[in-house]
């Protein structure tokens, strides 16, 4: 069962294509990656999924359902959330207001408090910084807060575009364990863009490979992370 | 319910306050109301320029069309509501909230108007078309003659004959008139009673969990899309309500000038509320207050030393951005790091 069909998508930046027609599946639960260079069209198509950017041709579906022409507010009602390239921390907002503002659309404002602990379970270290300004947080405490803030709408699928960019090694292993931990505990999807195509494709389930606004290559990603181009191409050797 | 009772009680202090204006000279009286009308113009455009992080340069525009819409109701309708309710305390109250209105309602129409297609500009764009915005609204009325063009406004002359007109034309000067003035009503309860209603309007909007939206709007407007915030609408929202308390200033200021002329709306009007609003400090409530107070009894203070009162002015400016560039109560943003990603 597929949680996420894109079909033959088409996007355009004024004259220039972005996206040449990317067809892509994600199955529910899993954890599927999305790998590619500076200027594939990866973080395009996330945001062209959460409604920021109009296609110009192509189908988006969720559950089956067709979701190309909703507006962004609805797609989030919907169930997909986005943690945006680059955190996009609402820097004068204090971490609990940004991850409020992560519940932003939802109707049930009752059990917020439950979502609150929930994140703190996962990112304590979000829990000891509640007051302070969410522009005064470090690089990686960011992450784990644009990470939270899209769970804070409870998503059924999650988009995370570049969680290890600008972050130091260290915290990237600790941010992706619990990326998987949250895969495995709460059974939420999760397309992760990543130009570290190592990491991604070891806590990956299916890998695609994009290049220039096409998708050149998909797998398992096991079956990815051995292919002879992949290899040469992504991770350095 | 206690911000309701605060509410309440800060209307009730500035009736009281109210009855015993009338001792204040009038001198200061008309500086303390001309406070109060750049109060509600200066929060009104931190709504916009302050909260929502856009930024609007017309807000005399709309300032303007409030107080010629209701002035010239008031008066080219002066028989219809001195008929309808009377000229007595209670008559008076009841035309006045309704020119209130009218002044405020169309200024927020005209905001919708110039508003919805225009919020999707950013910055600079944004700046310069609502400074042609102001810019056009001014040179409509300076060439509309019902209105008394460019001469100003002081009244509406109504013939017998049914005719109405800002001036007595040539031709009509043998038919009998009644020529009705603008109607003072204007005074220290109005004018302070719509500074608690903006103050507590603009605080109770901004803690709710609604009001955040404005705030992520302005943080990164990206970001706020993609939590799900329909940024447009909030944009719309604050640009709206912002107008509409511009064209309740007008309609205060209006009716207590008793003369409007278009070159009270030109451009250094709407330059003079932008420059409460960043001297306060951008989405800094009090800071915009002490701004539109200062700014206000400045002028007056340099009035003795005349010739250079407006160098001083600039001066104090350019001094007051050199030493807190980040306004009177302003919040010190962190400097550079925004917008790298866009």
């Amino acid at each position: 069962m597929n949680i996420l069909d894109i079909k033959n998508l088409h996007v355009n930046y004024g004259a220039i294509k972005a996206l040449k027609g990317i067809d892509l599946h994600v199955k529910d639960k899993s954890i599927v990656t999305l790998i590619g260079a500076n200027g594939a069209g990866k973080t395009t198509l996330l945001r062209t999924i959460s409604s920021l950017l109009k296609p110009v041709s192509g189908e988006i579906l969720f559950h089956g359902k067709d979701i190309t022409n909703l507006s962004p507010d609805k797609i989030v009602e919907t169930g997909i959330s986005q943690s945006p390239e680059g955190r996009m921390i609402f820097s004068n907002l204090t971490v609990k207001e940004n991850l409020e503002m992560g519940a932003y659309t939802r109707k049930d404002k009752h059990n917020l408090k439950d979502d609150l602990d929930f994140v703190y379970e996962f990112f304590p270290r979000l829990k000891e910084r509640l007051k302070q300004m969410g522009g005064t947080l470090s690089g990686g405490e960011q992450q784990m807060l644009a990470i939270s803030r899209a769970l804070m709408s409870k998503p059924k699928l999650l988009l995370l575009d570049e969680p290890s960019l600008g972050i130091a090694p260290l915290l990237v292993k600790s941010i992706f364990e619990q990326i998987v931990e949250l895969n495995k505990k709460t059974g939420i999807t999760i397309l992760l863009v990543e130009q570290n195509a190592n990491i991604a494709l070891s806590v990956a389930d299916y890998g695609y490979v994009m290049e220039t606004g096409e998708i050149i290559l998909e797998g398992d990603a096991k079956s990815l992370s051995q292919n002879e181009e992949v290899r040469k191409a992504y991770l350095g050797e | 319910m206690k911000n309701k009772l605060l509410f309440l009680s800060s209307l009730v202090l500035v009736f009281i306050i109210n009855l015993f204006a009338g001792n204040i000279d009038p001198y200061y009286y008309t500086i303390l109301i001309y406070i109060g009308i750049n109060i509600i113009l200066a929060s009104s455009l931190n709504l916009i320029n302050g909260y929502t992080g856009q930024f609007s340069l017309g807000h005399a525009g709309f300032m303007a069309i409030g107080a010629y819409l209701s002035v010239s109701f008031s008066t080219y309708f002066a028989p219809f509501f001195i008929e309808s309710f009377g000229q007595g305390i209670f008559g008076n109250t009841i035309s006045f909230i309704i020119l209130l209105l009218i002044g405020g309602i169309a200024a927020a129409i005209a905001g919708i108007i110039v508003g919805v297609p225009s919020l999707r500009l950013k910055g600079d764009y944004l700046a310069i078309t609502t400074l042609g915005f102001a810019e056009i609204i001014r040179v409509i009325i300076q060439s509309l003659d019902v209105v008394g063009a460019s001469q100003g406004f002081r009244g509406a002359y109504i013939f017998e004959n049914g005719m109405k007109a800002a001036m007595i034309p040539a031709d009509m000067s043998s038919v009998p008139y009644v020529f009705y003035s603008v109607p003072k009503y204007t005074n220290f309860f109005w004018t302070f009673a719509f500074v608690v209603i903006i103050i507590f309007f603009i605080s109770n909007l901004m803690s709710s969990s609604y009001g955040r939206g404005f705030l992520a709007v302005k943080d990164d407007e990206i970001a706020a899309e993609s939590m799900g915030v329909n940024t447009t609408k909030f944009k719309v929202i604050a640009f709206v309500s912002g107008a509409f308390f511009a064209g309740i200033a007008g309609a205060l200021y209006g009716h207590f000038n008793l003369y409007i002329n278009p070159e009270d709306f030109n451009f250094l009007k709407s330059v003079e509320i932008v420059v409460m609003v960043i001297l306060g400090g951008m989405g800094s409530m009090i800071g915009v207050i002490i701004a539109a107070v200062i700014l206000t009894i400045l002028p007056e203070f340099l009035r003795g030393i005349s010739e250079y009162r407006m160098i001083i002015y600039a001066l104090l400016l350019i001094i007051m951005m050199l030493l807190r560039p980040q306004g009177l109560f302003g919040v010190q943003l962190r400097p550079g790091k925004k917008n790298k990603n866009k």
